[in-house]
């Protein structure tokens, strides 16, 4: 029935097809069009325009949208496939799915999408990237101090209440600031228990940019510290009886050390005792590791506390392309920070005492080489006049001071990505890898590198950009890359029943956290990097809390060795246990991705096929086409989650993403809302077998989530989807904007490395980086003339 | 967070708002005294209260008589020529007791008139204590002027210091915003200018600025592909916008920065000189009304000071603890707060010798400043007597008089002052010692 129907409507439109192929203007490119393209372009004047308007450009009432985008060939034919018409999907299926595809590939799309999202931009620092390049510009000056294997804080113990050297009585490493000692003295006969004051030194290590609160209880006097050392972030050297925690924001840049100081003081109270505790973001607040202090000062790092408005995602991911009015002002609120923060200290950046008689070229020097580390070469004679010689004069030195520094770190130099200019190619290369590989400038290591000859050679690039990768700096940035990818930043207050899942509370959600991160973690460090294992793995950490939830079919015996050697902060007792496999497979099973993905009682499928449809697979799914009135509680009870899925997502309309959706929905099904695995919902057995479509004719069928896994290992759309999200947190940039193939090369280059993300990130940097020499950006944009 | 306040707040950005100028171009806006104008009907009323410490010289200080005829004894000599706009209040206690020593309630509560919480600093006596459990009148004040717009400034108070020095506790700070929030005053005349005046600065030197950054965007447009040009072209219009907002605020600030050299060294043999630019800067400020509040806090509880320029080689506090008997150091005491009342009297003066902006009177004609200190006498560390001359017609006292009373707890006093301005409170601090309320023959 639906062969004749089909042939009827084929045959019905073959007259349109002859007269429209004389209409040149549907046609933008000047070959003939194709057979397959007159098809196509055929069914779409019969069937898609009363929905997308004859150029896709949309109809009110219907399809408001332009059509637009950088699907490829297959995945758009697929589409169509798949849920187009809306209300007859079938009815464009095959051939005629693949014709339509191709017409529009050929004419509307190429000539609609519009430039932004096929060329590569102009673009500005994005935030991270912003308070990343002022820190390095602080660097350059400030230094960078070695921190070396040791953890805890340096503490001194002293007699009296002042610091005196001479009552020095002790000098050891405590582990962390958690003590409580009463009225004797922290070590018992060395100091006298009446008045002592102690003073912690070192360094604390911040692995993810963002706001961090510091929290001190003690009854006690006491100052605190952070990254400033002639502010304290907490002043209470004054103590009052009735506070006996006190708090403060501060908001710092992942992947680095910052210095620390902490002093107390014990006169006349009673007791005395200490804790110093912090909240990550995200994180509940919990005494500072060990792990994450050091006993050395690290240099102050330059920083701003300025907001900066968000970042444009329109693209689904963080680019600077938004040149706004509110940008533009918090350049400058940041720049005006900047400037105090210098000049605050002018004396110790321009070297010279203020009395000196060349201060004020010495002033002048310093603003020289502020500029030249923020635009990373060196200015030319008419630079240097612009924003350094101009500004001074007449006037007091430190005013001169702040404006040169306000010229340029408003400069488009320092604010613009790539302005290529100034500085030899090689140099260029080299700083284009380390934007790519880990958001920074990578001045020492560039300049270092270059001492031992130039960038021309592959071996000397990716040898660069293994070196980046390998940084705090590098760590930092593809940690954030993997939060963003799998949502992890969008965990917020994540809540069940606590009448049925009584031990799912705001700590196990913590552990949960930070048994996702190690577990990626683990896997992006090991030798061989692989993305299969992130989905395959049987691996999971757990502490003594989730073993008794997601691992109680373990023994002993089967448990995994000591945690790995890398710098991952956390204090609890984690440890690696490999799980039975048709328990867990990778990240689609693990606990807190199930509990995200899951409602305040029940599973979700929807939100889990979801997950897997865009994450994983990188398809495109539109918004629900119709408001949805979920199924009442009482039809609802009979029914296991997967039956009332299904019930509620039957209509043909809702069909044509769900069919997709679903089935991988349901195969997770064995996991309950807190990723437990079950066997039952509702007191029937839960049904994890789903039926997938690969095309019109083929599916298959799998049970299970490490079947679903292996099957979206197999598919060429998962690595191809995992690439180009990589490529976009790597450069910010579509992959069209480089070439047409270019995704595909790295695509096929990924598969043949075995999946190995380190170097396809590696290649990334170092091809991105190639390709922007070799022509300017307009050159490689297709479809503007 | 109960750390210092530098005093700026919300209230500013508030009124920014308010006035339909937004909250980013405010930051950037020096204070429009043209709008002040505007309002300027009602007369503006002000108070300055100055500290000095360590207590006086009671017989050199006090006068014999009472009412308005009085003769004024050494110490007070140099406020001859303020006689008939003179205010002086004898028998007025700190009646504060409870934690800390004479000196830490002296400062501390002086101007808050309540407890401190118990805490762990100890001065040389009694219980260790920790921060006042309340705000200042001056605080209270400036909640209440800037509550209307009648009355608001930019800044509604100002806390300044003369070498206050040294790190934030009860000896060094009398000013608090609430419960455990003492505010620092500023004693670097740089600061202080750059807070008064900076702003405006800021303006001028972001128009260069913008016009350098416009003028290297443009000449980048050549070295661009045309499709990128778009990108430049916004952030092209994101500079003009600013621009344009900033060129409508210079048009209507029509503050000149005052021309004071504010190069002093933040040294004890500086003190006059810094007593001069600070009281300078402040009278610049109450004329360009950029508040109508302010706190002039010379040296600190407990200050040593070393009046070498007075001949003195002991440090202030030292010679306090010197017996009576002790001649020679009473006449050294006697010389110092009489140096301090000449820095009264001249505060007085500049007052007298600033037009209002509206030609109505001088500042000093609205204004009251009260000199005042933290104990009675040095030595006996007594809060009885506690200093308090005024001169200035600001709170509409009746002036030109020598009051005594009978241990009158010095809430009341401050209630006073609040009616003065117009805030009718019936209790400030400690409540009990607020019985009574406003002392009538202040006004009679």
């Amino acid at each position: 029935m639906a062969l004749i129907k089909r042939v009827l409507t084929w045959s019905l439109f073959v007259g349109f097809v002859s007269v429209l192929s004389l209409i040149p203007e549907c046609f933008v490119s000047a070959q003939e069009p194709s057979p397959m393209q007159e098809r196509g372009q055929a069914i779409w004047n019969a069937q898609c325009v009363s929905c997308h308007g004859e150029r896709g450009e949309g109809v009110p009432g219907k399809y408001e949208h332009r059509l637009a985008g950088p699907a490829s060939l297959e995945e758009l034919a697929s589409l169509i496939e798949q849920t187009m018409p809306e209300d007859e999907p079938e009815k464009c299926v095959g051939d005629d799915a693949r014709a339509v595809a191709e017409f529009l590939r050929a004419g509307i799309l190429e000539e609609r999408a519009p430039p932004v999202q096929i060329r590569r931009e102009l673009l500005h620092l994005t935030n991270d990237q912003y308070h990343r390049a002022v820190a390095d510009v602080g660097e350059r000056f400030l230094g960078k101090a070695q921190i070396g294997a040791e953890r805890g804080l340096k503490a001194r113990y002293f007699d009296g209440r002042n610091f005196d050297e001479k009552k020095l009585a002790a000098e050891q490493v405590d582990p962390r600031i958690d003590f409580d000692w009463q009225a004797g003295g922290p070590i018992g006969e060395k100091t006298g228990a009446e008045e002592y004051c102690v003073e912690w030194n070192g360094s604390i290590y911040i692995e993810e940019t963002g706001d961090y609160e510091w929290i001190v209880r003690s009854p006690n006097g006491y100052r605190l510290y952070v990254n400033r050392q002639d502010q304290p972030v907490l002043d209470s050297w004054v103590a009052t009886r009735d506070e006996p925690e006190k708090s403060v924001r501060q908001r710092l840049v992942g992947g680095r050390w910052y210095p620390i100081r902490l002093q107390a003081l014990k006169v006349k109270d009673p007791t005395f005792s200490i804790q110093w505790l912090w909240r990550r973001p995200r994180r509940q607040a919990e005494l500072i590791p060990t792990s994450s202090l050091a006993p050395e000062f690290a240099r102050p790092v330059l920083l701003v506390q300025t907001s900066f408005p968000a970042d444009d995602h329109s693209l689904g991911y963080a680019r600077g392309s938004f040149f706004s009015t509110e940008w533009e002002e918090a350049t400058t609120q940041a720049a005006w920070e900047i400037a105090d923060l210098v000049v605050g200290r002018l004396q110790k950046f321009a070297g010279v005492p203020r009395e000196a008689a060349d201060f004020p070229a010495k002033c002048q020097e310093f603003c020289q080489r502020f500029a030249e580390a923020a635009f990373r070469r060196p200015l030319t004679d008419a630079e240097r006049q612009r924003y350094v010689t101009q500004w001074f004069g007449s006037g007091p030195v430190e005013e001169s001071v702040r404006v040169s520094l306000l010229s340029t770190l408003k400069s488009p130099w320092f604010l613009y990505l790539g302005l290529e200019g100034g500085k030899p190619a090689d140099q260029e290369l080299a700083e284009q890898i380390a934007l790519a590989v880990a958001d920074t400038s990578g001045q020492d290591l560039i300049r270092e590198s270059l001492r031992e000859g130039d960038f021309t050679s592959r071996e000397r690039q990716v040898a660069l950009a293994r070196e980046l990768l390998d940084s705090p700096a590098g760590r930092a940035k593809w940690r954030a890359f993997f939060v963003a990818w799998i949502g992890l930043d969008e965990i917020e207050d994540l809540r069940k029943d606590k009448a049925i899942y009584g031990q799912f509370d705001a700590g196990l959600v913590d552990d949960l956290q930070e048994s996702l991160l190690r577990f990626v973690s683990d896997v992006w460090e090991s030798p061989e990097s692989d993305y299969r294992r992130l989905l395959l793995s049987n691996e999971l950490w757990v502490t003594p809390a989730m073993r008794e939830l997601y691992a109680k079919s373990l023994t002993d015996t089967e448990q995994s060795g000591d945690p790995p050697a890398s710098e991952i902060p956390h204090a609890k007792d984690f440890i690696k246990v490999s799980l039975p496999q048709e328990e867990r497979a990778g990240l689609l099973t693990h606990p807190l991705l199930l509990s995200q993905l899951a409602y305040f009682r029940t599973t979700s499928p929807i939100h889990r096929g979801v997950f897997v449809t865009r994450k994983i697979l990188g398809l495109t799914l539109k918004p629900p086409p119709v408001a949805v009135e979920p199924i009442s509680e009482e039809e609802a009870n009979e029914l296991t989650t997967r039956e009332r899925v299904e019930l509620q997502t039957r209509p043909d309309n809702c069909m044509s993403c769900h069919r997709v959706i679903n089935p991988f929905g349901f195969a997770l099904e064995r996991y309950d809302a807190i990723g437990r695995v079950r066997g039952e919902d509702r007191g029937k057995p839960v049904d994890a077998k789903v039926r997938i479509e690969l095309s019109e004719q083929q599916s298959i069928e799998l049970t299970g989530a490490r079947a679903l896994a292996e099957h979206l290992v197999a598919q060429r759309g998962t690595a191809r989807h995992f690439v180009q999200s990589v490529l976009h947190h790597a450069v910010r940039q579509p992959a069209m904007g480089y070439t047409p193939t270019f995704l595909d090369e790295l695509t096929d280059f990924f598969i043949n490395h075995d999946y190995n993300m380190r170097e396809l990130v590696i290649e990334i940097a170092v091809r991105t980086a190639e390709l922007s020499q070799q022509a300017e950006p307009s050159a490689k944009t297709t479809g503007e003339q | 967070m109960k750390v210092e306040r530098s005093g700026h707040s919300i209230d500013r950005r508030e009124l920014m708002r308010r006035l339909g100028i937004s909250a980013a171009a405010a930051s950037l806006v020096g204070w429009l005294p043209s709008l002040a104008l505007a309002k300027c009907a009602i007369r503006k009323q002000r108070v300055i209260w100055m500290f000095s410490p360590n207590g006086v010289v009671p017989p050199s200080f006090w006068p014999a008589e009472t009412g308005s005829e009085f003769k004024l004894p050494e110490i007070l000599q140099p406020l001859e020529p303020f006689r008939d706009r003179l205010l002086i209040l004898k028998g007025v206690d700190n009646r504060i007791r409870g934690d800390g020593d004479d000196h830490m309630r002296g400062m501390s509560c002086l101007l808050t008139a309540i407890e401190l919480f118990p805490g762990n600093i100890q001065g040389g006596g009694n219980t260790p204590a920790g921060w006042p459990k309340g705000h200042s009148i001056d605080q209270e004040l400036r909640r209440y002027l800037q509550s209307s717009q009648a009355t608001q400034t930019r800044f509604g108070s100002l806390e300044l210091g003369v070498l206050v020095g040294g790190g934030a506790d009860v000896w060094s700070r009398w000013v608090y915003a609430g419960p455990n929030q003492p505010i620092a005053p500023v004693s670097d005349p740089r600061e202080l200018f750059r807070k008064l005046y900076g702003d405006r600065r800021q303006v001028e030197t972001l128009r260069s600025v913008l016009d350098a950054v416009r003028g290297e965007i443009q000449q980048l447009e050549t070295k661009i592909s045309s499709a990128d040009r778009r990108q430049l072209e916004s952030h092209l219009q994101a500079i003009r916008e600013t621009e344009e907002r900033l060129q409508r605020e210079i048009t209507t600030v029509q503050v000149t920065p005052p021309n004071i050299d504010v190069d002093v060294p933040m040294e004890p043999d500086h003190y006059p000189r810094l007593s001069e630019v600070q009281q300078d800067l402040l009278v610049s400020a109450l004329a360009s009304d950029q508040c109508r509040l302010a706190t002039l806090q010379y040296d600190r509880s407990v200050g040593n000071m070393r009046f070498k320029f007075l001949g003195i080689e002991q440090g202030h506090h030292e010679l306090s603890h010197d017996p009576d008997e002790k001649a020679e150091s009473t006449e050294k005491l006697i010389k110092i707060n009489r140096w301090y009342a000449e820095q009264f009297a001249r505060l007085a003066q500049r007052l007298a010798d600033t037009p209002e902006a509206d030609g109505n009177g001088t500042l000093l004609d609205n204004t009251t400043i009260i000199w005042t200190n933290e104990l009675g006498k040095g030595n006996s560390h007594t809060l009885n007597d506690i200093p308090f001359v005024m001169i200035g017609g600001g709170a509409g006292f009746r002036m030109g008089r020598s009051l005594r009373f009978e241990h009158l707890p010095h809430n009341r006093l401050w209630i006073s002052l609040a009616h003065g301005l117009g805030h009718s409170i019936e209790s400030f601090g400690n409540p009990e010692l607020s019985q009574g309320g406003r002392v009538e023959e202040l006004f009679a």
